[in-house]
């Protein structure tokens, strides 16, 4: 479950870092480079909750920042790219979880 | 850490201080001053919560900062704040003695809090506060820094109060508010009693007496101008003519102040009977089968149980009933599209033309403007106050 949740928030905030591209708008870049490393930073320290409550709180910003400046394929996009980039972290979150009560719940 | 904090308070300062001198001080600066804030005291407090709210924020300038060059430099304070929110975590872990259960609640309140506190700060004291100083201020426009405005004292107040124009639209107000509440409310009750008196089809009147609060107030409005007041063709003169009476012109000076209540009474009364029907499903079924085994008819039953038992509840609908009245705007804009007509001139339309006028004669005048606000908050608050004081709530008590 942390894999699936780190390759789907990965691919989500790669993908939106391509779309950040087509054109160029500098913000969008710099605000979806910082969700590849966050999501990088999730992968690599999985122990570390607060990084994905970081990751879930900065693609909520992103969806409500970018929302104005793009044309509507581009927020729907963006929209379900940022919800890919929370279930992810949800995702490596529950990994983590389950591996401390051993898959049952609290 | 040291590295990590220091480096996370330094850059959204040099990006606070770019942002300035570049561009000057403006709403995008300020997610950079809060950041510079909460990585101080995140740094001073060691607190876990309230480093996560730093990265947060400083993701937040990424997106406000507009130079490339101060945007980078937030994106950097951003990967500085997670460093120090990584370090700040080890550090707990490396100091069990720190942990304070009840510190930690603590921050977690405030941390949650107080993004929605500021919000709430900037986006409705802010415009409040502002509004009472305009009030007594003097100014060009709306907009205009404050360096701009001239004292003028109770000025704005004696202004409006001189005008027929503000006279008459409290005039129509109070007239809404008396007439249309008396009629509104009724109605509602009334609904109300008979939706919950076990009739069939209750789910059905219910809706279709709703329906007109989920339709447009505007396409309300045009319903009624175009449908039911046309004077040629609407319902209200097709009747009239159907019985051999002579056509009314609902729409003329004289009979358009009471075209606009009735049409208004008529969307208004589905959210008020709904407030009744939730009032009336909390009164207990006890009360009524004890009424009905002493005899006592359905009608002695609503006037014995079900209106006193109801305090509470219209307290309630008097209370949204002041606050539509006072901000009454729409229907009066709808009669009087063009040019604002003195029968149906509201205090919000006042204000409205006040502030922002249409002719081109007419100076703007946002202090008189601001005045006609706080007026109509006195007013709002003051039959709220009096209606604490004359209507007790008498709660059912089980």
């Amino acid at each position: 479950m942390g894999t699936a949740g780190f390759v789907t928030a990965l691919a989500a905030s790669l993908l939106s870092l391509a779309i950040s591209f087509i054109p160029v708008q500098f913000v969008n870049i710099l605000m979806t480079l910082f969700l590849v490393f966050m999501t990088v930073m999730c992968r690599l320290l999985p122990e570390r909750s607060s990084l994905k409550g970081c990751l879930v709180g900065c693609a909520v910003l992103t969806i409500v920042f970018r929302f104005t400046y793009m044309t509507t394929l581009g927020k729907l996009l963006y929209i379900v790219l940022m919800l890919a980039v929370i279930v992810g972290a949800v995702l490596m979150q529950k990994d983590i979880n389950s591996r401390f009560t051993g898959g049952k719940k609290a | 850490m040291i590295a990590a904090s220091i480096l996370s308070i330094a850059l959204p300062l040099l990006a606070f201080v770019l942002q300035c001198v570049l561009a000057g001080f403006s709403l995008v600066c300020v997610p950079s001053l809060l950041t510079l804030v909460f990585a101080v005291i995140a740094f001073w407090r060691k607190g876990p919560v309230l480093s996560v709210v730093t990265v947060i924020l400083s993701f937040l300038q990424i997106a406000m900062l507009n130079i490339q060059l101060t945007a980078i430099l937030g994106l950097l304070s951003t990967v500085a704040a997670v460093f120090m929110m990584l370090s700040i975590e080890k550090y707990r872990d490396d100091h069990p003695e720190l942990a304070d259960p009840k510190a930690a609640t603590k921050q977690m309140i405030i941390g949650f809090i107080l993004p929605c506190a500021i919000t709430l700060l900037v986006m409705y004291a802010y415009p409040v506060v502002r509004t009472f100083l305009m009030s007594f201020f003097d100014m060009p426009n709306i907009t205009a820094p404050i360096a701009e405005w001239d004292f003028v004292g109770l000025g704005k107040y004696t202004k409006i109060f001189a005008s027929q124009s503000f006279i008459r639209s409290i005039q129509n107000m109070l007239m809404i508010w008396i007439v249309g509440g008396v009629i509104t409310l009724a109605l509602a009750l009334l609904f109300a009693v008979i939706l919950t008196s076990g009739i069939r089809f209750k789910k059905f009147f219910r809706a279709a007496i709703y329906m007109p609060n989920v339709i447009s107030a505007v396409a309300l409005a045009t319903m009624w101008i175009q449908y039911i007041f046309n004077q040629q063709y609407g319902m209200l003169n097709s009747i009239i003519k159907f019985f051999n009476g002579t056509p009314i012109n609902w729409l003329s000076t004289d009979m358009k102040f009471w075209a606009m209540l009735g049409s208004f009474i008529f969307g208004a009364v589905g959210y008020y009977m709904l407030i009744f029907i939730s009032g009336i499903e909390k009164i207990p079924a006890d009360l009524y089968e004890a009424a009905t085994i002493d005899g006592a008819s359905k009608v002695q039953q609503a006037f014995k149980i079900t209106f006193p038992l109801l305090k509470g509840v219209t307290k309630t609908n008097l209370t949204f009933w002041t606050i539509n009245t006072a901000t009454f705007y729409l229907w009066s804009k709808m009669f009087s599209p063009v040019d604002t007509e003195a029968s149906v001139i509201v205090p919000v339309m006042y204000l409205y033309d006040t502030a922002f006028p249409s002719k081109g004669n007419m100076r703007a005048d946002a202090g008189a403007a601001a005045a006609v606000g706080i007026v109509l908050a006195v007013i709002i608050l003051a039959v709220y106050l009096i209606m604490n004081k004359l209507i007790k709530d008498d709660e059912v008590e089980l």
